[in-house]
C-alpha cells in the first residue's frame, strides 16, 4: 500500500515528467482554464458548430482572437497542418494505410481512421464536412464485402478510397463530390448501378440520386425522369482491370489475378445508346443525345454536371449544410444567400459553407446550444475535451463498439441511402442517451483508471487545486460545457463531489486512496450533463 | 412534485400498493407518477408491431394463385410454381413456402392476412412512405409524430412503459411529444449496478435524473429533459425484470440454433430474434402495452431468389417469428395480444432485369393472435379479380383497395379501445376520411 506522501510524491514526479510536452498534450498547449463571459461564450459556441467539440487550448484561441481567423483558417484546409499533430499521427502511425487492395486494409483499420481523423485533426471543419458527406452519400460496407464473396479487403478499399475522394472534396465543388460517389464502386453496387441495364433497367440509383443527393424528396422530378435517368446509367458497373488501369472506366477488364484492382468501369455493351429527355417539358429540361460505345459513358456525366446546378439541388444541399453547422430549421434569408452563392460560385461547398459561418444568423443567440450533438460529436467531444488526457486506443475501440450499438451510427455500415438522420430530434432517444453516457463513464472509469491518467494530474495540469472543489467545478463546468449552467446545476455538482455514494458528506482529501475514483465518477457525471449533448 | 423524491415516492407508491391502497396519482407528464411500473396484469391487450422495412413483396407472399397473370413470365427467377405454394383455402391465395411456420398459425384460425393495403397515390420513396405509414399522416413530411406515441400521449396509461421500441434504429412510429423508450436490446441497456453508478444515475438533485429532469429552462430541449428522466426510469425497470429461460429454439441467436431451425447464420437473424424476444419479454413481464420490433432487408432490387434464397429467409424469420411469440405467450398474453406486421409498399408486379423486383405500391400485412379473425382479405376472386389486377396502377403495380389507416384504426379502436369517435386523436382526420377503402376489414 503505497502511504499519502509517496503518492503525493509520485504524482509531482510524473507531473513534472509530463511538463515538458505539457498535460494538454502536443495539440497545443494546453495550459490555463477556459473561463465564462462572452468572447468564451462565443467562442464555446463556434466550436461546437463546426468542429467535433472545443479543446482548451482553441478555446484560449478563440477568446483570444475571436472565431474569424480560425474559420477563415479552417475554411483552407491546405493551410492547415496535420504534420506535426502528434497525437493523430500516432493513432494513423498504427494502422495500415492502403494504397489499393493489395494492401491488406482491414475494416477495422478503415473506421479507426476515421474516427481518429474525426477527434484529432486540426482540420476540424473538413473532417466535419467529410463525415456530412459520407451520410449524404451513404454507402454500406457489408453489401460491398457480400457482393465481393467476402473478400473484406476489396470491400474496405472502395470504401476507403470513397472516404478520402469526400475528405478531397469535401470543401470543394458539390458536382466533383457527386462525380466521386456516382463512380465509386461501393456506390455502384450500393444502389445496383452495376445491374442497371440496357433493356432492364435498375432504379435503384436514379431514384435515390434525385431523392436524397440532389433534388430531394418528390422535389421537381416525375416517375418518367427516373427511368430516363436510370437510362443513362446503364452500363455503370464496376470490374476488375489490370494494375494501372483503375481509374481508366474504358480499360477492358481481366488481368492478371494477382495484381488486378477493382475498379469503376463502363460496360459500352450494356448502355442504352439512345437519346433521353429528362424533366421534359420544364424550364430545366435536359436533353441527352444519342451516344455509341465508350461515348455513352458521357450521358451520366452531363446529368450530374446539370443536377448539380439545379436549384432545387442547390436549395436541398444548402438546407441540410444548414442543419449540420447552425439550426433544425434553416433561417430563410439565410438559406436563400446560400442559394444564391451556391450559384454564384458553381456550387462550390466552401462558399456556401463561408456564407453560413459569417452571417449574422451564426452568431445569433437564439442558435446558440439549439441542436442536439450528433452520437459521433458526443463522444468525439468528451475525448476532445480531454485534450488527449485520455488512453487513445482505449478511446476509439470504445467509440466505434457504442457507435455501432447503442447509439447506432455504425461508420460506413448504415444499412439505408438515406443516411444517418440528422434532426436534432432523432438524435435522441433512450439507447442513444445511454450511449453517450457509458461513453463516459467508460472514457473515466475505465480508460482513467489507467495511472498515467491519474486524473489528479489532468486537474494539477491545468492548475486546479485538488481539494477546492469549487475550482473544480469550474473546470469540468468550462470542459465540458464552456461554463453554460444555471445555479442549480452548480449546486448539484458540489453536491455531487462532496458527498459518498451513500449520499453522507465526504470531503477530498487529494491523497485519500478514494479521491481518482471519486473525481473519474464526478468528471463522468458532468460530462453527462444535458448540456454536454447539446450545441 | 419534487425532484428530490422521486425514490421516496417510489417506495410509498409500491408499498400503498402492496397494502391494496393506492394513492390516487393519475395522468402522464407528472415526472414523478407511474415511476417503477407494474407487472402484467391478464385481460389488458397489447399490441407487437414488426415493421418490414423496405417494402415487401406481398405478391410473392401471399400469392393470388388464382390470377392468371402471374407467371414465371412475369417473374422468370423469382415466381413460385403452384405446387410449392401453401394454399390458403380462399381460392387461390396462397402463402409463399417459407411461410409454413406461419401457416401452421393460419390453420389455427390466428392469422388474418389483409392483401392489398396502401394509400392513394402513395410515394415510391422508402423513407417518405414509412414516414407516412409510421405517423398516420401521408404527404406531410414535416409532421414527423408516430402513431403509438399519439397513443401513448392521448389514451397511455401512466407508466415508465406505455411502450416500447426494441430496436437498433428509433422508430417513427414511437416517436413523438411523449419519450418513449427506445432500446437496442435488454443486454445491452444495463448499466453496471454500482453504488457510484447509482449516485451518477441517481434520482436527487444531484444525479444526472435530476439535471434532465432540471434541463428545458430556457436553452434545453424538452425532449432532452423527458428522454433524460425516462432513460433513468427505464434502466431501472428492465434491470428487475425476473429471469426466463426458453427453448433456443424459439428465438435462435446462436448459429447452431438458427442452422437447426433451416435459418441463415446471419447477423439480421441473431438481431431480429434477440430483439423479439426482448420485446415479447417486456409484454409478458410488464404492464407495457405496445412494442414495436422490426427487420430491414425488404429491398430486393436485386437477386430476391423464389422459393429459396434473400426474401424467402426474411419470410421465414418473420413466420418463425411470430410462431414462436405465440408458444411464448400461449395460456398468458397470446389471447390478448395482436402481433402485427407492416412494411411502407409492395413491389412492382414484374421482375425487373437484375432478378429482383422495384418499388410498388399497395402491400400485404398480416397479423396474428389468439384474438384475431383468422382469414384472408383482399386476395380472394372478387376483391382481387384476376387479370385485371396485378397491372392496375399505373400498368406496373398493384393497386391498394384498403387504406392502411383503416388497418390501424381498426386496431386502436376494436383492440386497444380507442372510442371511435376519438380516432382522429390518434389517427388524424380519420373521421374527414370516406369511402369503401377507409371501411375496417373486419379482422378484429
Amino acid at each position: 500500500m503505497t502511504t499519502a506522501k509517496a503518492v503525493a510524491a509520485r504524482l509531482l514526479a510524473v507531473l513534472v515528467a509530463a511538463g515538458a510536452a505539457g498535460c494538454g498534450g502536443g495539440g497545443g498547449g494546453g495550459g490555463g482554464t477556459v473561463s465564462g463571459g462572452s468572447s468564451s461564450a462565443t467562442a464555446g459556441h463556434v466550436l461546437r458548430k463546426v468542429t467535433f467539440g472545443p479543446t482548451p487550448a482553441l478555446m484560449a484561441r478563440l477568446e483570444a482572437q475571436g472565431p474569424a481567423p480560425y474559420l477563415q483558417e479552417q475554411l483552407q484546409p491546405q493551410l492547415v497542418s496535420d504534420a506535426s499533430n502528434a497525437r493523430l499521427n500516432t493513432v494513423l502511425g498504427q494502422l495500415t494505410i492502403p494504397q489499393s487492395e493489395w494492401d491488406d486494409p482491414t475494416f477495422d483499420h478503415l473506421v479507426k481512421y476515421q474516427l481518429a481523423r474525426a477527434t484529432f485533426s486540426n482540420r476540424q471543419l473538413l473532417e466535419r464536412l467529410t463525415y456530412f458527406w459520407e451520410t449524404h452519400f451513404n454507402t454500406n460496407w457489408t453489401k460491398s464485402r457480400d457482393y465481393f464473396l467476402g473478400d473484406e479487403r476489396v470491400a474496405t478499399w472502395v470504401e476507403w478510397r470513397e472516404n478520402e475522394l469526400f475528405r478531397q472534396h469535401a470543401l470543394g465543388r458539390f458536382e466533383d463530390l457527386l462525380r466521386a460517389s456516382a463512380t465509386s464502386p461501393a456506390m455502384v453496387i450500393f444502389l445496383d448501378s452495376n445491374t442497371n441495364v440496357a433493356g432492364h433497367a435498375n432504379e435503384n440509383y436514379a431514384r435515390e440520386l434525385m431523392e436524397l443527393h440532389t433534388l430531394g424528396v418528390d422535389n421537381g422530378y416525375t416517375e418518367h425522369d427516373i427511368e430516363e435517368v436510370a437510362r443513362c446509367f446503364t452500363g455503370w458497373t464496376v470490374c476488375r482491370v489490370p494494375a494501372g488501369s483503375q481509374d481508366d472506366p474504358h480499360a477492358p477488364c481481366g488481368g492478371d489475378p494477382a495484381t488486378q484492382r477493382v475498379a469503376f468501369h463502363f460496360d459500352a455493351a450494356l448502355h442504352d445508346p439512345g437519346p433521353k429527355t429528362i424533366f421534359a417539358g420544364t424550364p430545366y429540361e435536359l436533353y441527352v443525345p444519342g451516344r455509341a460505345g465508350a461515348a455513352g459513358l458521357q450521358d451520366g456525366f452531363d446529368l450530374i454536371a446539370h443536377l448539380a446546378m439545379l436549384p432545387q439541388t442547390a436549395e436541398f444541399v444548402s438546407e441540410k449544410l444548414i442543419v449540420e453547422l447552425l439550426a433544425d430549421q434553416a433561417p430563410p434569408a439565410l438559406l436563400a444567400q446560400c442559394v444564391a452563392t451556391w450559384q454564384a460560385t458553381g456550387g462550390d461547398v466552401g462558399e456556401v459553407v463561408r456564407t453560413i459561418v459569417f452571417s449574422p444568423e451564426f452568431l445569433d443567440p437564439a442558435h446558440r446550444w439549439n441542436q442536439i450533438r450528433s452520437p459521433i460529436e458526443s463522444l468525439a467531444g468528451t475525448v476532445r475535451a480531454l485534450d488527449g488526457f485520455a488512453p487513445t486506443a482505449f478511446a476509439l475501440s470504445n467509440m466505434r463498439s457504442l457507435l455501432d450499438d447503442s447509439l447506432n451510427q455504425p461508420p460506413f455500415r448504415w444499412l439505408n441511402p438515406d443516411g444517418y438522420p440528422m434532426e436534432s430530434e432523432l438524435q435522441l432517444g433512450t439507447s442513444k442517451l445511454f450511449g453517450r453516457v457509458l461513453f463516459n463513464q467508460t472514457v473515466f472509469r475505465g480508460g482513467l483508471a489507467d495511472p498515467q491518467y491519474d486524473i489528479r494530474l489532468l486537474l494539477l495540469g491545468h492548475g486546479v487545486p485538488l481539494d477546492d472543489a469549487d475550482a473544480i467545478v469550474d473546470f469540468f463546468f468550462a470542459l465540458f460545457f464552456q461554463d453554460n449552467h444555471t445555479p442549480a446545476d452548480r449546486a448539484a455538482a458540489l453536491d455531487f463531489l462532496l458527498t459518498d455514494t451513500a449520499g453522507n458528506p465526504a470531503p477530498l482529501y487529494p491523497n485519500g486512496v478514494d479521491y481518482p475514483h471519486r473525481l473519474r465518477v464526478f468528471a463522468a457525471f458532468v460530462a453527462s450533463y444535458p448540456q454536454a449533448f447539446s450545441k | 412534485m419534487s425532484a428530490l423524491d422521486r425514490r421516496d415516492l417510489l417506495r410509498l407508491l409500491l408499498s400503498s400498493a402492496a397494502a391494496g391502497a393506492g394513492l390516487g396519482l393519475t395522468g402522464r407528464g407528472a415526472w414523478a407518477a407511474g415511476a417503477g411500473g407494474g407487472g402484467f396484469v391478464p385481460g389488458t391487450k397489447k399490441v407487437l408491431f414488426l415493421f418490414l422495412r423496405g417494402g415487401n413483396d406481398g405478391v410473392n407472399s401471399v400469392i393470388p394463385g388464382h390470377d392468371a397473370d402471374y407467371t414465371a413470365a412475369l417473374r422468370p427467377t423469382t415466381w413460385i410454381p403452384p405446387a410449392a405454394r401453401l394454399d390458403l383455402g380462399v381460392g387461390g391465395a396462397a402463402f409463399h413456402p417459407s411461410l409454413a411456420k406461419l401457416k401452421e398459425v393460419y390453420d389455427l384460425g390466428e392469422v388474418a392476412v389483409l392483401h392489398r393495403v396502401g394509400y392513394a397515390q402513395s410515394t415510391l420513396s422508402h423513407f417518405a412512405s414509412q414516414q407516412y405509414w409510421e405517423t398516420g399522416v401521408p404527404f406531410d413530411d414535416a409532421f414527423t409524430e408516430g402513431i403509438v406515441a399519439r397513443w401513448v400521449d392521448r389514451f397511455g396509461p401512466a407508466q415508465v412503459l406505455p411502450a416500447i421500441s426494441v430496436a437498433d434504429t428509433m422508430q417513427l412510429l414511437f416517436h413523438g411529444s411523449t419519450a418513449i423508450p427506445h432500446i437496442p436490446s435488454l443486454a445491452d441497456y444495463d448499466l453496471a449496478s454500482d453504488a457510484a453508478t447509482a449516485k451518477l444515475m441517481g434520482s436527487g438533485a444531484s444525479g444526472l435524473m435530476g439535471r434532465f429532469h432540471d434541463a428545458g429552462a430556457g436553452t434545453f430541449d424538452d425532449e432532452l429533459r423527458a428522454t433524460g428522466v425516462l432513460m433513468a426510469d427505464s434502466l431501472e425497470q428492465l434491470a428487475s425484470l425476473p429471469p426466463q429461460a426458453l427453448p433456443t429454439s424459439w428465438y435462435p441467436v446462436d448459429d447452431a440454433d438458427l442452422t437447426a431451425e433451416g435459418l441463415p447464420a446471419a447477423d439480421w437473424a441473431r438481431a431480429f430474434f434477440a430483439n423479439l424476444r426482448d420485446a415479447v419479454r417486456v409484454l409478458k413481464q410488464t404492464d407495457c402495452r405496445i412494442a414495436g420490433i422490426q427487420l430491414d432487408g425488404f429491398d430486393h432490387h436485386a437477386t430476391q431468389g423464389g422459393t429459396t434464397g434473400a426474401h424467402a429467409d426474411l419470410l421465414h424469420a418473420v413466420a418463425h417469428g411470430i410462431r414462436s411469440a405465440r408458444l411464448d405467450t400461449l395460456g398468458l398474453l397470446w389471447d390478448d395480444l395482436a402481433v402485427v406486421c407492416l412494411t411502407e409498399f409492395g413491389r412492382t408486379s414484374a421482375e425487373n432485369g437484375s432478378q429482383g423486383t422495384d418499388h410498388g405500391k399497395a402491400a400485404a400485412l398480416f397479423a396474428a393472435g389468439g384474438g384475431v379473425q383468422g382469414g384472408v382479405f383482399n386476395c380472394d376472386p372478387v376483391s382481387w379479380p384476376s387479370g385485371a389486377t396485378l397491372f392496375s396502377d399505373n400498368g406496373k403495380y398493384v393497386a391498394y383497395r384498403t387504406d392502411y389507416r383503416a388497418v390501424l384504426a381498426e386496431l386502436f379502436e376494436r383492440h386497444l379501445g380507442v372510442p371511435g369517435g376519438s380516432l382522429d386523436e390518434v389517427l388524424p382526420a380519420w373521421s374527414g376520411l370516406s369511402g369503401p377503402e377507409f371501411q375496417y376489414l373486419g379482422w378484429l
